[in-house]
């Protein structure tokens, strides 16, 4: 029972004396240790360190110190966020012996909040470079069905959220390594403003694209773990110094009188979009219209433009970064993370400030657009999760999500699940907002919970096991 | 840019690739040159016609800056 409270009910019932943390992490671990083998969701658990956490975080509760809304909750990060004297690998067969001296900023946050850390996550090598069966670990996979991805970079995150293993767990969203595997495991995945959470001690996969946020069961989830994590960080040079709200404060405040804007024709015109993915949009923008919304389609560059200059940065960057091994250690990548980063030797000047110049024109555009609506609904993912065998080849991957265009500007953006197809797999919708307005984005996000009765809705409480091989 | 034959595509790949000091693996040659002509296509898409006016967005501003 324990495994299934809210980050919000358990802590109310620690701070009730009602459950300890003791309780609630050896829940967690037991469930890992029941699900994990099928789902390859962690790298490394960190049970010994979690049962120490939980056992001083009940000591501290027991004398009335109350270190926030995490205190005592167990959580998992993805394992590109540095982590004191506990390895830190990225995945990769680069940097299997890495040990940090340092926490990231967000672990940091989280060990200073109390929180009970489980252990280190799957993720695609590098936050690029998946799935992939020739990387040190295998890939994650999704808990609603395994012979499907979960979605990545942040595959480990997404895999240990939806199996019930942990309510929340960190991932990062370089181009949708939230929102892809988010709404391929019918999670929350919230991509905070660029500058909101620091991206100190997070291995870069793009410096000026990475966002760090939380993959969980729930908005109100998010909503703690975003105010654990926001704030501004002076060694963070795209950290900004502005408040932080109560991110839970305006969550039941229905959306009525809000303007939703759809850009339709990033997703209509996209040939991968599924129909499900297309009647689970306009059942969405209908609800939204039913609780008062004004709900209306809008224009934006094409989507093209988008994906074209999210590559571009995100290849330029990662090269600079990978350059090195690039040159001397080439098959210590993996295939899929060699390939995708190699072509930043051929990104002339000529397409870099193209790129650049254009990523101005395009958050201009969203921006003008959020001066007439208070958020933007759209697609995330094009298609329920494929199969592995659909995607081993990395150019198969290519345009069934949509998700880029908001690393590109910065805006937040939300991934809310929605639905089920009748195969048993979850669609999810998306959501972008103004700059530094993510308790807007929750509050949609929080209705469409509701109104799509996916808040009532029955999750898989084990692993499907009807698998055949995971290849071909 | 996106009109190269194959080959064409191939060579200016090789080239760039010299010039960067890299090689590419023989396992992995053939999948990378094949997708290289997608990838050319995608960067295509962003040489349309901007303003000479229309800054990049890596423009800074001094204030705040740290010294």
């Amino acid at each position: 029972m324990t495994a299934s409270l809210s980050i919000a009910e358990a802590g109310h019932n620690l701070r009730a004396g009602t459950v300890t943390s003791v309780a609630l992490t050896e829940a967690a671990l037991a469930r890992i240790a029941t699900h994990d083998p099928a789902l390859n969701a962690f790298v490394l658990h960190t049970s010994a360190r979690a049962l120490e956490d939980a056992h001083r975080a009940d000591a501290e509760i027991a004398q009335g110190v109350d270190r926030g809304p995490m205190h005592g909750i167990p959580h998992a990060l993805k394992d590109i966020y540095s982590t004191a004297g506990i390895r830190t690998t990225c995945h990769s067969k680069l940097r299997l012996d890495v040990v940090p001296e340092h926490d990231s900023a967000v672990a940091a946050k989280f060990a200073e909040g109390g929180a009970v850390l489980l252990g280190k996550l799957a993720t695609h090598e590098f936050a690029i470079g998946g799935p992939s069966f020739d990387l040190p670990f295998p890939p994650a996979r999704n808990p609603w069905n395994r012979e499907h991805i979960p979605g990545g970079s942040s595959s480990g995150s997404a895999a240990a959220v939806g199996s019930g293993m942990v309510r929340m767990a960190m991932g990062s969203d370089t181009g949708g390594s939230i929102r892809g595997p988010a709404g391929y495991c019918g999670l929350v995945g919230l991509k905070p403003t660029y500058g909101r959470v620091s991206r100190r001690g997070v291995f870069p996969l793009s410096f000026t694209l990475d966002h760090c946020g939380p993959l969980s069961v729930s908005i109100e989830d998010s909503a703690i773990a975003l105010q654990v994590i926001a704030g501004f960080d002076p060694l963070d040079a795209a950290s900004v110094d502005l408040p932080v709200p109560d991110y839970r404060a305006a969550l039941e405040a229905g959306v009525a009188g809000l303007r939703i804007g759809i850009p339709r024709a990033h997703f209509a015109a996209a040939q991968a979009a599924s129909p499900e993915v297309l009647a689970t949009i306009d059942r969405t923008a209908n609800l939204l219209r039913a609780a008062g919304a004004i709900v209306e389609d809008i224009v934006l560059p094409d989507y093209a433009l988008f994906a074209a200059v999210g590559r571009t940065i995100m290849i330029a960057e990662a090269f600079s970064i990978h350059e090195a091994d690039l040159r001397h250690r080439p098959m210590d990548f993996g295939a899929i993370a060699y390939q995708r980063f190699i072509y930043g030797a051929a990104i002339t000047s000529a397409d870099l400030m193209a790129a650049l110049r254009l990523r101005r024109v395009l958050t201009d555009a969203v921006d003008h657009a959020l001066q007439h609506y208070d958020a933007l609904l759209t697609a995330s993912t094009l298609v329920p999760a494929p199969r592995f065998g659909a995607v081993l080849d990395p150019r198969a991957v290519a345009g069934i999500i949509q998700t880029i265009q908001f690393n590109v500007t910065g805006h937040p953006a939300l991934c809310v699940p929605t639905d089920v197809t009748p195969d048993g797999l979850p669609l999810g919708v998306q959501l972008a907002g103004r700059a530094w307005d993510e308790a807007t984005l929750l509050r949609i996000g929080r209705a469409i919970e509701q109104l799509s009765g996916w808040e009532s809705r029955t999750r898989p409480d084990h692993v499907t096991t009807n698998t055949g091989p995971a290849r071909g | 840019m996106s009109d190269l034959s194959p080959a064409m595509l191939e060579a200016e790949f090789q080239t760039f690739l010299a010039r960067a000091g890299m090689e590419l693996p023989a396992e992995r040659r053939d999948v990378i040159l094949t997708s290289y002509a997608d990838f050319r296509a995608q960067m295509d898409v962003m040489h349309m016609a901007l303003d000479a006016t229309q800054e990049p967005s890596n423009i800074f501003r001094m204030q705040g800056a740290a010294r």
